[in-house]
């Protein structure tokens, strides 16, 4: 296996610092939204997978991202983290790193795994218009047994268009595990029935998942059809930030945070004589500093949620 | 004026639509392998090629949800149910986010036409029932029933250059029937029209009154309009005179046509194919007392709606279930009793 270059290392690195910074920050400042109990639904842990994808992807791609790891849009050319943080504070006048069309993020669902029907659609224009522009659909390890993700797979296939499938698989749909809902240890084995191209990733591990998201973008790219990537995680936090998780084994989450990514990748790029102790307090810092700037920035700006306008563009009469 | 199917008009708005608009997509079941079951996409594939037209895989929900997708990234998708019981399947993309927060995200912009065949009480209840109240409930959908070739056409064409997403639903008694001398006439000449040979659209939001009179409003839409009609060429012959208004679209809905009718006549019976319950009359009659509530007082007979008895339709049932010229008939005489 032959690393990417020392710029590009680098640039993973501090991503996926900025990352699970840019994370923390947002949770502490929005709370954790409860009242009924329902709290954040928190992607820790899990950045490595749309991170390696997005720094394969050009401004006019889409993507959609698993809804636990948005936060890492910002890796996504065409997104900065001031987007992110705006996105998150419900802020106007920045991207929406959620529906930014032109920038290929057309939007999510309640329903999980619904989109991908949406996504595939976005792969049928860039076909029809021959733009060039590639599609990657991230999904968790529940929603990819949704009927909706079946039948973009299969349309994705009858019609041969550029969309790559990923399964984030962290092994939990809520609180029932991926071995209570699969029969296959191997999800990436999904895209067999499909005819597509299909590969297990540990999606721990920044440079296989990077080299394994280039392979697959690049294939796509050049004409070579869907495929389906399976990268393996871990949900380090609960469901959602107050869920009593009464069905996890006893050790299991300590065990996985042996395993986590951002200790891991930097042990793995100092081992490798790239990044030293004095890189990571500078970049630390930087990161710190950058996160700060973003949050300044959005303060000024105006709430993005306004009703009198949804009012104006419904159906008139109501 | 050349003379055509409702079938033909169909295939013509289509055509004419795509050759306007390159954007213009056309995709479902076998739209080129069996021309769209009805011959509606007949010849499309020949003149346009296979990136304007294509074949799904039996897959609904992909054929909703794609347009959504596609629309976000430049196209004009036209997403083809071969019955619009199917879409049902698709309800999620079709409600939820076409019709709800798809709308929301841009502002209510996105082009897209959801086309969709009712088989009607002939057929079974997956393939014949009529879904317009349930799309009626989605605040960025429109929707549009017609009942002639003529309004097929010019509304079909409105709706593909609309901005806004359109249920465009079609009822296949149109293709096959219509009415002839106060009967329903299964005949080519039944299902034909002459349209004008230049281009004409019609706009959204104004009600067709489909004939003329002075004793009662008959409202509806789709393929009662020809049951309406059947039904008050053979009362006229005794004397009563009933006025027939043709929605042409649910949403948005043309209340001041209703109203102005209604106070003409001092009556009001509301007829439609799909089930009573939570159906478009129940709605409609609200509608005009939120309008004309003075009007409501005044009238000669209350207000009646006849539509499917809250049933499930099967075939050999399907008479029973919706209205038809016959329970029309029995309703207008009981309201006007001259």
């Amino acid at each position: 296996m032959e690393l990417p270059s020392k710029v590009i290392l680098l640039k993973l690195y501090r991503d996926l610092l900025t990352a699970r910074r840019v994370e923390a920050e947002l949770y502490s400042r929005q709370g954790n939204l409860a009242g009924s109990g329902g709290g954040a639904h928190r992607g820790v842990g899990e950045e490595v997978i749309p991170i390696a994808i997005c720094n394969n992807l050009t401004e006019t791609d889409c993507i959609h991202p698993n809804f636990r790891t948005f936060f890492c849009m910002f890796a996504k050319p065409g997104f900065s983290v001031v987007d992110v943080v705006a996105t998150s504070m419900g802020r106007a006048g920045k991207k929406n790193v959620w529906f930014t069309p032109e920038n290929g993020a057309l939007g999510s669902s309640g329903t999980v795994g619904e989109p991908s029907v949406r996504y595939v659609g976005a792969a049928v224009a860039a076909a029809i218009k021959k733009t060039g522009d590639i599609v990657v659909f991230i999904q968790g390890d529940g929603a990819a047994n949704r009927a909706p993700t079946h039948e973009a797979m299969a349309v994705a296939a009858a019609w041969h268009l550029p969309i790559i499938f990923v399964i984030q698989n962290n092994r939990y749909g809520m609180g029932t595990s991926v071995e209570k809902s699969y029969n296959i240890n191997d999800l990436s084995l999904r895209g067999a029935g499909y005819g597509f191209p299909h590969e297990r990733v540990d999606g721990n591990d920044m440079t296989a998942m990077y080299l394994v998201a280039k392979k697959h973008i690049e294939r796509t790219r050049n004409g070579g059809g869907p495929s389906l990537i399976a990268a393996d995680t871990y949900r380090l936090r609960p469901h959602y930030e107050g869920d009593p998780q009464i069905y996890r084994p006893k050790g299991e989450i300590e065990e996985w945070w042996r395993k986590e990514p951002l200790a891991r990748y930097q042990k793995q790029l100092m081992d490798l004589g790239i990044l030293t102790e004095k890189d990571v307090e500078r970049m630390e810092a930087e990161v710190k500093a950058e996160i700060q700037d973003a949050f300044n920035e959005i303060e000024k700006l105006p709430r993005a949620v306004n009703y009198a306008n949804f009012e104006k563009t419904a159906i008139a009469e109501l | 004026m050349a003379v055509v199917t409702y079938i033909e008009a169909v295939n013509q708005a289509l055509k004419e639509e795509m050759r306007r608009d390159e954007r213009v997509v056309l995709w479902g079941e076998d739209l080129i392998s069996m021309n769209g079951v009805f011959g509606q996409t007949r010849g499309i594939f020949d003149e346009f090629g296979g990136d304007r037209i294509k074949d799904t895989p039996i897959c609904e929900q992909a054929i909703a949800g794609m347009t959504m997708g596609a629309a976000l990234r430049g196209l004009r998708p036209v997403g083809v149910f071969m019955n619009a019981g199917f879409s049902l399947c698709a309800f999620d993309g079709l409600f939820l986010k076409l019709g709800c927060s798809g709308g929301m995200a841009t502002g209510g912009t996105m082009p897209v036409v959801i086309y969709g065949v009712i088989s009607g009480p002939s057929d079974d209840n997956d393939h014949g029932m009529s879904p317009e109240a349930l799309y009626m409930h989605a605040p960025y959908l429109k929707i549009v029933m017609s009942s002639t070739p003529y309004d097929a056409k010019g509304l079909l064409k409105t709706a593909i250059r609309d901005d806004k997403p359109v249920i465009f639903l079609d009822h296949a008694w149109c293709f096959f029937m219509g009415h002839k001398d106060g009967q329903i006439a299964r005949t080519r000449e039944a299902v034909s029209q002459e349209i004008p040979d230049q281009e004409y659209l019609i706009p959204f939001g104004k009600a067709d009154v489909k004939r003329k009179g002075a004793d009662i409003t008959l409202v509806c839409y789709s393929f009662m309009v020809h049951m309406a009609l059947a039904t008050a060429y053979n009362l006229a012959k005794e004397g009563i005179s009933v006025e027939v208004v043709d929605l042409r679209t649910i949403v948005p809905l043309d209340v001041e046509a209703i109203v102005t009718s209604v106070k003409k006549t001092g009556r009001l019976l509301i007829v439609h194919e799909a089930m009573k319950r939570g159906g478009v009359a129940g709605e409609i009659l609200w509608r005009v007392h939120e309008e004309a509530p003075d009007l409501l007082k005044s009238l000669k007979s209350p207000v009646r709606r006849l539509a499917a008895k809250n049933l499930p339709m099967v075939p050999a049932y399907g008479s029973i279930v919706a209205p038809t010229a016959d329970t029309i008939t029995v309703a207008v005489k009981e309201m006007v009793k001259k």
